[in-house]
């Protein structure tokens, strides 16, 4: 009976700690599964200070420290590409917009094109991040946003496991309503997954 | 009211808990790279059709009937082999269909595992697919998400009757508002 009386904490505290990720990864689901629809960049301009004929990736992070972009992670090679002049582009994406950093390499010139990212973009940006993704160097705060992000993920495992655990212990709903939202949705699920597979 | 709120907080639970533990297990794969979802298995055949029609999307419901190939339809122009190029996909498989010749088709299915698929199906983006299958997963997913709020509005709606738990609970809900709260608006408006 106490081991019940746990598990029924844990289900409570763990939902109750993770209500912002649950609203986050509700928005995000519903927003990544609508049709994106393209919009016009910002675009400003600036000109790299230093040297050019430097590896790709210091030119990147030399571009990332002149513009003072906080909440950018550092450019690491997977962010870096070839325009179709030859120029190199940095593609990144901060909490306020996505953004595409042009830079000529004879004239240093660089390109920033910025898209501001909408409510439900920046909910679909802001449940993407985790430890893989960003390190203490990227900044305090993305760090600390990555810290609630982990542990919610853990708690989206805790949730349904708890939840089904007290439902079979409980049994205060009539079973076969219950069995059939249960294994509905098992139904559901194969029949999707045999037409993608 | 009491067992109304728990009612369709246990019923939506259970309905949403498959979906959700899907996601659960994607996101690992993701965000910490469990079991490799880039690995992909290659598959390449040749297949006699009489004669290969001019159009190759007209060859898609016989590929169908054929080998099972299903999924969202494509045809581009190759620039490398200077040919059109069929590609059929759905989430973790994708299949190129090229002309070998005049009655025979080359085609080569492009699968990944488990994982691969499990990722696909976390990013795909459901409504924007031409493929049923895939639009079906995006109304599920969406599905999901809306019933993810009822269920965490009952839930707080639960916990609120709850007078023994109130403190505790006050602490982690007010805790995590007030840590997310904080964070994201430095991450956003600083």
């Amino acid at each position: 009976m106490k081991w019940n009386i746990f598990i029924k904490q844990v289900h409570l505290y763990a939902g109750l700690q993770a209500t912002v990720a649950l609203i986050l990864f509700a928005v995000a689901v519903i927003a990544v599964s609508l049709p994106e629809s393209d919009s016009e960049p910002e675009v400003s301009y600036s000109r790299l200070e230093g040297k050019l004929d430097v590896e790709d990736l210091q030119l990147a992070l030399a571009m990332h420290e002149q513009l003072g972009l906080r909440f950018e992670g550092v450019p690491e090679p997977w962010m870096l590409s070839s325009g179709n002049q030859g120029e190199l582009v940095l593609t990144m994406k901060s909490p306020r917009a996505k953004r595409e950093l042009s830079l000529d390499r004879d004239t240093g010139m660089i390109t920033i094109a910025s898209w501001p990212l909408s409510v439900s973009e920046f909910a679909n940006h802001m449940h993407q991040e985790h430890f893989g993704r960003r390190r203490l160097s990227d900044g305090v705060w993305l760090w600390a946003w990555s810290l609630y992000i982990e542990v919610s993920i853990v708690t989206i495992f805790i949730l349904p496991v708890t939840g089904v655990y007290l439902w079979m212990v409980g049994r205060k709903l009539n079973q076969k309503l219950a069995v059939a939202s249960l294994f509905g949705s098992l139904f559901i699920m194969v029949m999707l997954w045999h037409g993608l597979r | 009211m009491y067992k109304l709120f728990r009612n369709i907080h246990l019923l939506t639970g259970l309905f949403i808990t498959p979906f959700l533990l899907i996601y659960a297990f994607s996101s690992l794969f993701i965000a910490h790279g469990f079991f490799d979802p880039s690995a992909v298995t290659d598959k390449e055949w040749e297949s006699q059709q009489g004669a290969v029609p001019e159009s190759l999307l007209s060859v898609t419901e016989q590929l169908g009937q054929q080998y099972g190939v299903h999924g969202h339809t494509v045809v581009h122009f190759d620039e490398v082999l200077e040919q059109e190029v069929l590609i059929i996909t759905r989430p973790g498989t994708e299949y190129r269909v090229q002309r070998q010749g005049g009655d025979t088709l080359f085609i080569r299915e492009r699968s990944q595992n488990f994982a691969g698929l499990l990722k696909m199906l976390h990013i795909t983006a459901g409504f924007s697919s031409g493929y049923l299958a895939e639009s079906l997963w995006g109304v599920a997913a969406v599905c999901t998400g809306l019933l993810l709020l009822v269920l965490l509005i009952t839930g707080i709606v639960l916990w609120s009757y709850r007078a023994r738990e109130r403190v505790i609970g006050q602490v982690f809900l007010v805790g995590s508002i007030g840590y997310c709260t904080v964070v994201l608006a430095v991450l956003r408006f600083s």
